[in-house]
């Protein structure tokens, strides 16, 4: 390859980063792994196509717990890809739905005092009932941990049994506003 | 691990780094990791290069980066599609972000190594010895890389021996491969006292058809 060949191995390249690091930034990533993806969009390719960071107030631990229950899971080799990926998605529509409560609240200063006190007692509901099952989860990685639970099939039942649960959150949350 | 100890956990801790990182964090990672090679990394280039002459420094200085970096970028796929043939797990983000790691690791250890090679090489004025000790820094170096790719899978310490196997001796041919390459490719790095500084020489061949004429 000659000079100019070099050169437009060196365009393309950049080229394929800007469109990388356009889709990344529209897709809700920061600055820096934009501008880092105009040279290095091999590396950053596997995060096109993910999820939006999550917007309720427990996106995080939620990544977090499922993510250490997975790593828990893979060192007593009993990998369970797609349970884990079912509960979290459930996990997180119940975290978005806390999140709709806070911003119902929010916007709702002007509402009845009994109507804002059963938006907070409906968001109550449901974030206690999102705490339990997280706490659940971190229970699960110890029992994991500690080879109490190490094998697949109950594990299973039992994260069925969680993303059941979580999925309810909108009725218990429900119940306590008609209450 | 909180994310400012981002440095020490490259050297100290990196499969704890990746665990923790090669999820919705890459985006988080890859920029931080990335100036982190570069910074390492061009301070290395010249350090080898300065030998020569202050121009040769900084044209090292220059290069050096795209050195380190070349594996990370080009063989990041491959050592995914290695550990499934070999019943690994090594999803797409896992294998960048390793790869990213191990060759920011290899540089911080080449950078930290230099000042010794630098001692000799200053002391022998010798061609020959400061490009068999960049060669040296770059193979002990590497090896802080190659131990965590090759422990980069999921479930690695569970795994058969022959899949760990499998695992360190293909991260090893595909990223000596591609440095050794990218090396050949970049030069000169370390120039013959009577050469003039250089940016680059035109590529005539690989690395490995040179080292088979020149042996």
């Amino acid at each position: 390859m000659n000079g100019v060949g070099w050169v437009a191995l060196a365009a393309g390249w950049v080229a394929v980063g800007l469109a990388v690091a356009g889709l990344l930034l529209r897709q809700g990533q920061t600055t820096p792994a934009a501008l880092a993806a105009l040279v290095c969009w091999p590396l950053l390719l596997p995060l096109l196509g993910a999820a939006r960071p999550a917007a309720g107030p427990y996106g995080v631990r939620i990544d977090e717990a499922v993510a250490r229950l997975d790593r828990a899971l893979r060192e007593v080799g009993e990998p369970l890809p797609e349970d884990l990926r079912a509960l979290a998605r459930a996990l997180h529509q119940a975290d978005a739905r806390v999140a709709r409560y806070d911003r119902l609240h929010a916007d709702a200063a002007d509402a009845e005092p009994e109507d804002r006190a059963r938006l907070v007692e409906a968001r109550a509901r449901a974030a206690g009932e999102l705490e339990s099952v997280l706490a659940e989860v971190v229970r699960m990685r110890v029992q994991v941990g500690l080879a109490a639970l190490a094998e697949g099939a109950p594990v299973r039942a039992r994260l069925g049994e969680l993303s059941a649960r979580v999925g309810g959150v909108d009725e218990v949350a429900a119940i306590g506003a008609r209450a | 691990m909180n994310r400012p100890s981002l440095f020490s956990a490259v050297i100290r801790d990196p499969i704890g780094a990746l665990d923790r990182w090669s999820g919705e964090d890459l985006g988080w990672l890859v920029p931080r990791l990335g100036a982190l090679l570069v910074g390492t990394s061009s301070l290395y280039g010249f350090s080898v290069g300065i030998h020569h002459s202050l121009e040769q420094g900084l044209y090292s200085a220059v290069k050096m980066p795209l050195v380190f970096f070349a594996p990370a970028l080009l063989a990041a796929p491959a050592l995914g599609a290695v550990a499934d043939a070999l019943g690994l797990s090594l999803p797409p983000r896992r294998a960048a972000a390793a790869s990213l790691l191990a060759m920011t690791r290899v540089a911080v250890v080449a950078l930290a190594i230099a000042p010794v090679a630098w001692l000799f090489a200053e002391a022998s004025r010798n061609y020959e010895f400061v490009a068999l000790s960049t060669a040296g820094v770059l193979l002990v170096s590497g090896l802080f890389g190659w131990g965590l790719l090759a422990r980069s899978p999921t479930g690695w310490a569970t795994a058969s021996w022959t899949s760990r196997a499998g695992m360190a001796v293909a991260a090893a041919l595909l990223f000596g491969v591609v440095t050794a390459q990218a090396g050949w490719l970049l030069r000169p790095f370390v120039l013959r006292p009577r050469l003039e500084p250089e940016l680059f020489q035109a590529p005539e061949s690989d690395i490995f058809t040179e080292i088979r004429r020149r042996l």
